[in-house]
C-alpha cells in the first residue's frame, strides 16, 4: 500500500503536485545519482538512529535524580575518542568511494554523436546545433522563451512550457555545451541528471544519453536576476527517425 | 585576539564567588598554561599552597542550615568557608563530621548558582508566550494572505485534468507516473473545480 503510494506519487519525470522524490530517470547518469542517494540515505538512517539512541540513553541515565554526581573533572577518554573519530572517518570513506566513482563517470563525455550548444541569457535560453549545416553553411539556431500564463493551452504546465523545445534523439550520446551571454545561469534537467553552471566566457559540458522518448522539464538553477524563475528548459527526446525529420524541417524552414 | 578574549573571560570568571573552589592552581596566572614559552618556576609560593590540612572540625553552627544561608552569604565568606572545608577534606574523610560532609557535598553539587532550580511555573509561562507569538504570526499570515492575488488559472481541477491528458500525450512519467501502465493516482489534479462565474 505504502509502496504503491510512493511509486504513484514520488517517482516522477516532470514535477508533480506534492512530489517529494526524484523525477523519473531517463538517463544512466540519473540512475547513478539516484542509487548513490539511496546508498547515502542508508548510512544516514543508521547514523540518525544511533545518535538518537545515544542521546535518549544519555538523557534517561544521566538525569539529576538518577545520577546526582556530575563528573565535572572527567574530560578525557582515549578509547571513546578513538571510537568517535574512526567510526565517522570510516563512514565518510564508505560514502566517498561510490561518490567519486559516479563523479568521474559523469564527467566523462563519451564520444558524442551530437552536440547541442545552450547559452543562458537574461532571461531565456538559446540553442545551436553546430553539427548540421545547410547549403549556405547555416546551422540551426533558436531562442527558447517561456510561454506566459495567458498564452498557455489547456493542460500545459505553467512556468515550465517554452515556445521552442530542444529536440534530441533517444539512445544517442549527446554533448551539451553550456555557456552564458550575460550573467551566471545554470542549465538543469532533473530527469536527465544534468546540472551545469553556465558562465559567460566559459564552456561547460555535460554528457546526456536519453534512454527513452519523452518530454523533460528543467529550470535555470542559478539566481540570475528578476526573471530567473521564468527561463525554463524543455527537452524533448524523440526517435532518431523523428529527429532527422525535425532536422530536415529546420534546415528547409 | 583569542588569547585576549580568553583572558577577559578569565578575569570575569575570577570575579565570581566560586573561584575560591577552583583556586588550587599552582601556576602563576589562570591562563599561564596558554603561554607558548616555558615559564621559569617562581620561588614565591601561592598563598593557598601554604594552607595545611586541618584536623579541627568546623563548628556545627557555622555549617547548620548552609542550604538556606549560602546564596545570601558575601563572596568572601563563601570562599573562606569553602577553604576551611577543603582543608578538612585533606585529612581522612572518615574523620569529617556528617555535617561537614553534607555541607561539602551541597556546596559542590547543590542546586545553587548555575544548578539552581527554575522558578515555579516558568515552563508554563514560556509555553504560553510561545503560543501567543505563534498565534500572532498565524494571524499576520492570514491578514497578508487577504491581499494576495487570486490563484493562477492553472490551479483548477479542469485545467489539471487537461494536464493529465497532455502529459499522457507527451509520454511524461511513463515508469511510475501518469503515463505508466495501470497507474491509478490523481496525476496532476490537486485543486478543487474552478468557481462558476
Amino acid at each position: 500500500m505504502l509502496l504503491d503510494i510512493l511509486k504513484g506519487h514520488l517517482l516522477l519525470d516532470a514535477p508533480t503536485p506534492w512530489g517529494l522524490f526524484f523525477q523519473d530517470s531517463a538517463s544512466p547518469q540519473m540512475e547513478g545519482i539516484e542509487e548513490l542517494h539511496n546508498n547515502i540515505m542508508f548510512y544516514l538512517a543508521v547514523i540518525l538512529f544511533t545518535v538518537t539512541w545515544m542521546m535518549i540513553t544519555i538523557i534517561r541515565n544521566f538525569v539529576a535524580t538518577k545520577s546526582p554526581i556530575a563528573h565535572k573533572y572527567l574530560n578525557h577518554g582515549t578509547l571513546i575518542e578513538l571510537i568517535w573519530t574512526i567510526t565517522p572517518a570510516f563512514i565518510l570513506i564508505l560514502i566517498a568511494f561510490p561518490s567519486f566513482k559516479l563523479l568521474y563517470l559523469m564527467d566523462e563525455v563519451m564520444d558524442p554523436s551530437l552536440v547541442v550548444y545552450a547559452e543562458g541569457h537574461q532571461w531565456y535560453w538559446s540553442y545551436q546545433y553546430p553539427d548540421f549545416t545547410n547549403e549556405e553553411n547555416e546551422f540551426i539556431e533558436f531562442d527558447s522563451y517561456i510561454v506566459p500564463e495567458s498564452d498557455l493551452e489547456d493542460g500545459q504546465f505553467r512556468m515550465l512550457e517554452v515556445d521552442n523545445r530542444v529536440i534530441i534523439p533517444e539512445l544517442t550520446h549527446t554533448r551539451f555545451v553550456i555557456s552564458a551571454a550575460d550573467v551566471i545561469h545554470s542549465y538543469a534537467c532533473p530527469s536527465l541528471g544534468i546540472k551545469a553552471d553556465a558562465y559567460p566566457g566559459r564552456l561547460n559540458q555535460a554528457s546526456v544519453y536519453v534512454n527513452r522518448p519523452g518530454t523533460f522539464f528543467g529550470q535555470c538553477s542559478e539566481i540570475c536576476g528578476i526573471l530567473h524563475s521564468s527561463m525554463p528548459i524543455a527537452i524533448q527526446s524523440v526517435s532518431i527517425k523523428d529527429f532527422l525529420l525535425w532536422l530536415r524541417d529546420q534546415m528547409e524552414g | 585576539m583569542f588569547l585576549q578574549s580568553v583572558s577577559r573571560a578569565a578575569a570575569r570568571s575570577s570575579a565570581m564567588p566560586t573561584t575560591a573552589i577552583r583556586s588550587y592552581r599552582t601556576v602563576s596566572g589562570p591562563m599561564a598554561c596558554l603561554n607558548a614559552r616555558p615559564q621559569p618556576v617562581k620561588k614565591s609560593i601561592a598563598p593557598q599552597q601554604t594552607r595545611a590540612s586541618s584536623e579541627h572540625a568546623i563548628s556545627n553552627p557555622t555549617l547548620a542550615g548552609i542550604e538556606k544561608r549560602w546564596e545570601a552569604m558575601p563572596p568572601q565568606e563563601q570562599a573562606d568557608l569553602w577553604m576551611q572545608l577543603r582543608d578538612r577534606m585533606k585529612v581522612d574523610w572518615h574523620q569529617m563530621t556528617l555535617q561537614e560532609k553534607k555541607a561539602a557535598y551541597w556546596i559542590a553539587f547543590g542546586p545553587h548558582g548555575p544548578r539552581a532550580q527554575a522558578p515555579k511555573g516558568e515552563g508554563l509561562r514560556i509555553a504560553v508566550k510561545v503560543a501567543q507569538l505563534t498565534a500572532v504570526s498565524v494571524a499576520l499570515f492570514y491578514v497578508i494572505h487577504l491581499f494576495a492575488k487570486p490563484q493562477p488559472k492553472t490551479m483548477s481541477k479542469e485545467w489539471q485534468e487537461a494536464s493529465n491528458e497532455y502529459a499522457k500525450a507527451e509520454k511524461i512519467n511513463p515508469i511510475y507516473g501518469i503515463s505508466a501502465e495501470g497507474y491509478e493516482g490523481k496525476g496532476f489534479v490537486q485543486s478543487p473545480p474552478a468557481e462558476k462565474s
